[in-house]
């Protein structure tokens, strides 16, 4: 398939693997109504990584060069001084595809414009919308990955996905409200643009009537979408083995032992089909699987790469994933999800006296090393005795990993999926965040 | 390219192409020691053009004429707009910036004495850190007769520490420059002192407080909540508190400017991703709005000029409008020793709302008078915090496109 590949992987070194990777994407935004802005593209490249003393690692949109990247990245591999874990494992021979339904290759463009003008359809003229863009963005992937273990994965992939932004303003107010959906798949995966788009607007014009949030230490009820992040930020990066290994996690030296409330269960699960973060194969030819991280509150599992299970003694969970073939593989979360419980949002808000129900997310970050996270909700409201009253907005929630697990005392019973985009050391993958409504006590940050 | 664009202009009304090689290299330091080698090489073109106030746009690595017909394809089904158009040819580009070379073993050699300079504080270790250079090539031709090539080379050094056990305590400190000058000793001597220095830290109460944030967290929240109200596409928009307002006063007795010119700016260069030649542009002086920064197509919309501030991501992405060295400055002096929480960094600044200019941010490295702060958020609007005014230090620093030295806030809410 690629030129010299053979002679590369049987250079000496410890371990050797090849990634090749082409990419097509399709990106198509209407601003105000109108699609003036519209792009697609296709590119390609190959990378090796070389293991010996320290990791080699070279990547290249000029597909010829594998031998001098091979050469270049040996040489480094040679230079330093440490003895990098790495078990030997049995290479995989297997062809991988997803199949969408409706095939953005094969659909026209005409198509993916008319989704967009549909979204803006459901907000133009609409009361106090000031202003909307809506994205429609496809990507649909080819590749190869094989190593000196004799792993030939050969594997194709279709992601989609749909923001929608809707600007509300009021007097000299302007708010603003997001919505994304997306998955692995085609365009099946976005039949209802108009509800989107009318899901932001809705957001944005609730902002406009919301007042400051409060500040200090409340009980607060989370909505799924926020627990996704807050599971995702908070848990999930701290039991990155990578950060583990570092001495950068709040977990390390944890396994089996009680880290939150017997309520919380976590998961991740790359194989959940249409999810974002799906995968078949991660990024080191391991077969994706689903790992239990926390039962009832215990800690099951760390996330794992080859060397970081190599170094912790424990098997691969298939969760080294890279943004492309360019990017060397880390350890990274697929899908996380926290188990639903069986309360009732109602259930959850009435033994509330005085707090503050959150949904939405901005994004959070997290230091894993000391266990501090902060995350910006999208809007709240006050809880007061059980009831929900005046809508508060620009919240943010901030606290300690460990102590917010364990001060959860109530899980919702309906689980949702939503999508993002993770950040670690310079490369972004799309994960899936599931979540349920839950309770418990943190610090809410708000400007009054 | 030359004959790419003849190609094109017999297709289109408008043609640009964009090409650009980048050769970057990562030494990755983890668990206080030499980890990983990166090399990275990419090549590619972005071919953008324009018929009938029409525009499409396709990246490729090769430029064939497959490539070049996908694009008028794509103008075809997009939908007109009258300002659409590409810039004609200007007055000659300020001089070109030198790059320089680094090889693996220079590179190694900085890695060696990022981690021996940390070996030096016992009971803090690192983390992560890397030495990082890149070198870029760009060149930008159109149909109008635009024409030009530029280089710039960037040096990155970062590291990660922690210290303590039971309660850990991390330290982060980068700094990055467009010449081999990093000073990586530095680096290392300030990501394990703002380690150490931050254990045994204490909860401080609720309230508003002066708030001195150091030159990284500065860069970091008014990346994310100011920058973007200059950005001409948003105050069109609607989308900018700044709309509007131009010639009235704004912020009390502060300056900035979007200067793409000086030698020493990382985002320096001699001209956009557009080709327009790279300039000053004067955004708020004494506090009054003076301008905001344009592209082509948002500076046709308003029938000014270009401020050459079109940028992209790289060649697979179409320019927008974006910053250079966005730089700010202030009448007022920032005392020596100062008495508020002085904020190193900052976690969630991108979760800012940078329509409204609200933020809420966790703190990295925070200390009250000298003494660490366990956790403690800052909250308020940019807007309104830069109006009552600011303090500035001297130790100007510069991070992504944003140049300042420490700032200090008289009254932002802190909740610990």
């Amino acid at each position: 398939m690629l030129d010299g590949l053979e002679d590369v992987l049987s250079l000496p070194a410890r371990f050797i693997d090849v990634r090749y990777q082409s990419t097509a994407t399709t990106s198509v935004t209407v601003k105000d109504g109108v699609a003036k802005d519209i792009s697609s593209g296709e590119s390609e490249g190959v990378s090796i990584r070389v293991l010996d003393r320290v990791w080699g690692f070279a990547s290249s949109t000029e597909v010829g060069e594998l031998m001098e990247m091979a050469s270049s990245a040996l040489k480094a591999a040679r230079t330093g001084n440490r003895e990098i874990p790495f078990k030997p494992a049995e290479g995989v021979e297997d062809k991988v595809r997803v199949r969408a339904k409706v095939s953005p290759a094969e659909s026209p463009l005409e198509d993916k414009i008319e989704l967009c003008h549909r979204a803006y359809s459901a907000v133009e003229g609409e009361k106090a919308v000031a202003s909307s863009t809506f994205q429609y963005l496809d990507s649909t992937s080819r590749g190869m990955y094989a190593s000196s273990e004799g792993a030939r994965i050969e594997w194709e992939s279709v992601k989609v996905a749909f923001f929608s932004t809707v600007y509300a303003r009021e007097g000299a107010i302007l708010q603003v409200g997001s919505e994304r959906r997306g998955g692995t798949g085609g365009l099946e995966l976005l039949k209802e643009p108009e509800e989107t788009a009318r899901q932001a607007m809705e957001k944005a014009r609730r902002l406009l009537r919301a007042e400051e949030a409060p500040s200090g230490t409340y009980k607060v009820v989370l909505d799924p979408v926020l627990t996704g992040v807050f599971i995702h930020e908070a848990l999930g990066h701290a039991v990155e083995a990578d950060h583990v290994l570092r001495g950068e996690s709040i977990l390390a030296g944890k396994l089996h032992e009680q880290v939150a409330s017997e309520l919380v269960s976590v998961c991740d699960d790359p194989t959940i089909p249409a999810s974002f973060g799906f995968y078949l194969y991660d990024s080191e030819g391991m077969r994706a699987r689903r790992t239990e991280v926390i039962e009832e509150g215990v800690l099951k599992s760390y996330l794992h790469s080859r060397e970081t299970s190599s170094a912790l003694e424990a098997e691969s969970t298939g969760n080294a994933r890279s943004q492309s073939y360019e990017h060397p593989p880390l350890v990274r979360m697929s899908n996380t999800c926290l188990e639903p419980g069986d309360c009732t949002l109602e259930e959850l808000l009435e033994d509330v006296r005085q707090g503050v129900y959150l949904l939405g997310s901005r994004g959070g970050e997290v230091d894993p090393a000391k266990g501090v996270f902060q995350f910006a909700a999208e809007e709240g409201f006050l809880i007061e005795k059980g009831e929900l009253t005046a809508p508060v907005k620009d919240v943010a929630l901030s606290g300690e990993t460990l102590s917010i697990l364990k001060s959860i005392d109530g899980v919702g019973r309906e689980l949702s999926h939503h999508i993002g985009f993770c950040g670690k050391e310079g490369q972004s993958v799309p994960v899936g965040d599931g979540g349920a409504h839950v309770r418990t006590l943190a610090t809410v940050g708000g400007a009054r | 390219m030359e004959k790419a664009l003849k190609h094109l202009s017999q297709l289109a009304d408008e043609a640009e192409i964009y090409f650009q090689e980048i050769r970057s290299s990562t030494i990755t330091i983890k668990n206080s020691m030499v980890d990983s080698y990166r090399e990275r090489k990419a090549r590619g073109y972005g071919i953008r053009v324009i018929m009938g106030r029409r525009m499409g746009f396709y990246h490729a690595n090769r430029l064939g004429r497959k490539e070049l017909e996908t694009a008028v394809k794509i103008a075809r089904l997009a939908q007109r707009d009258e300002h659409l158009k590409l810039p004609a040819r200007r007055r000659s580009a300020p001089p070109q910036h030198p790059v320089f070379q680094m090889t693996l073993e220079e590179g190694m050699e900085m890695a060696g004495e990022l981690l021996s300079a940390a070996q030096e504080h016992p009971g803090v270790s690192v983390t992560l850190g890397a030495i990082a250079w890149s070198s870029s090539r760009a060149m930008v031709a159109n149909t109008n007769g635009v024409e030009g090539e530029k280089e710039d080379s960037i040096l990155i050094a970062h590291l990660s520490t922690v210290a303590g056990k039971e309660e850990p305590s991390t330290g982060f400190y980068m700094e990055v420059s467009r010449e081999k000058d990093v000073d990586v000793r530095a680096v290392s001597e300030e990501a394990c002192r703002l380690a150490r220095d931050s254990l045994h830290a204490r909860r401080i109460s609720t309230g508003l407080r002066k708030v001195v944030l150091k030159p990284m967290a500065a860069a970091e929240l008014l990346e994310n909540t100011l920058v973007q109200a200059f950005n001409a596409d948003n105050v069109q928009r609607g989308r900018s508190r700044l709309a509007g307002k131009l010639g009235q006063e704004v912020f009390s007795g502060i300056d900035i400017v979007d200067d793409a010119t000086f030698a020493t700016g990382l985002m320096s260069e001699p001209f956009d991703d557009e080709g327009v030649p790279a300039q000053r542009t004067s955004l708020v002086e004494k506090g009054v709005l003076k301008g905001f920064l344009y592209d082509t197509y948002t500076a046709a919309k308003e029938g000014v000029e270009s401020t050459g501030n079109a940028g992209r991501t790289g060649y697979s992405a179409p320019p927008t409008v974006s910053p250079s060295n966005f730089i700010i400055s202030g009448d007022e002096r920032m005392e020596e020793e100062a008495s508020g929480l002085v904020v190193h960094g900052l976690i969630g600044a991108h979760t800012s709302n940078p329509v409204t200019g609200d933020f809420s941010c966790e703190t990295r490295n925070a200390f009250l008078h000298g003494a660490p702060v366990k956790k403690a958020i800052i909250s308020g609007n940019i807007f309104d915090i830069l109006r009552s005014g600011a303090a500035f230090g001297e130790d100007v620093k510069q991070y992504s496109s944003v140049v300042a030295p420490s700032i200090e806030l008289p009254e932002v809410m802190v909740i610990g």
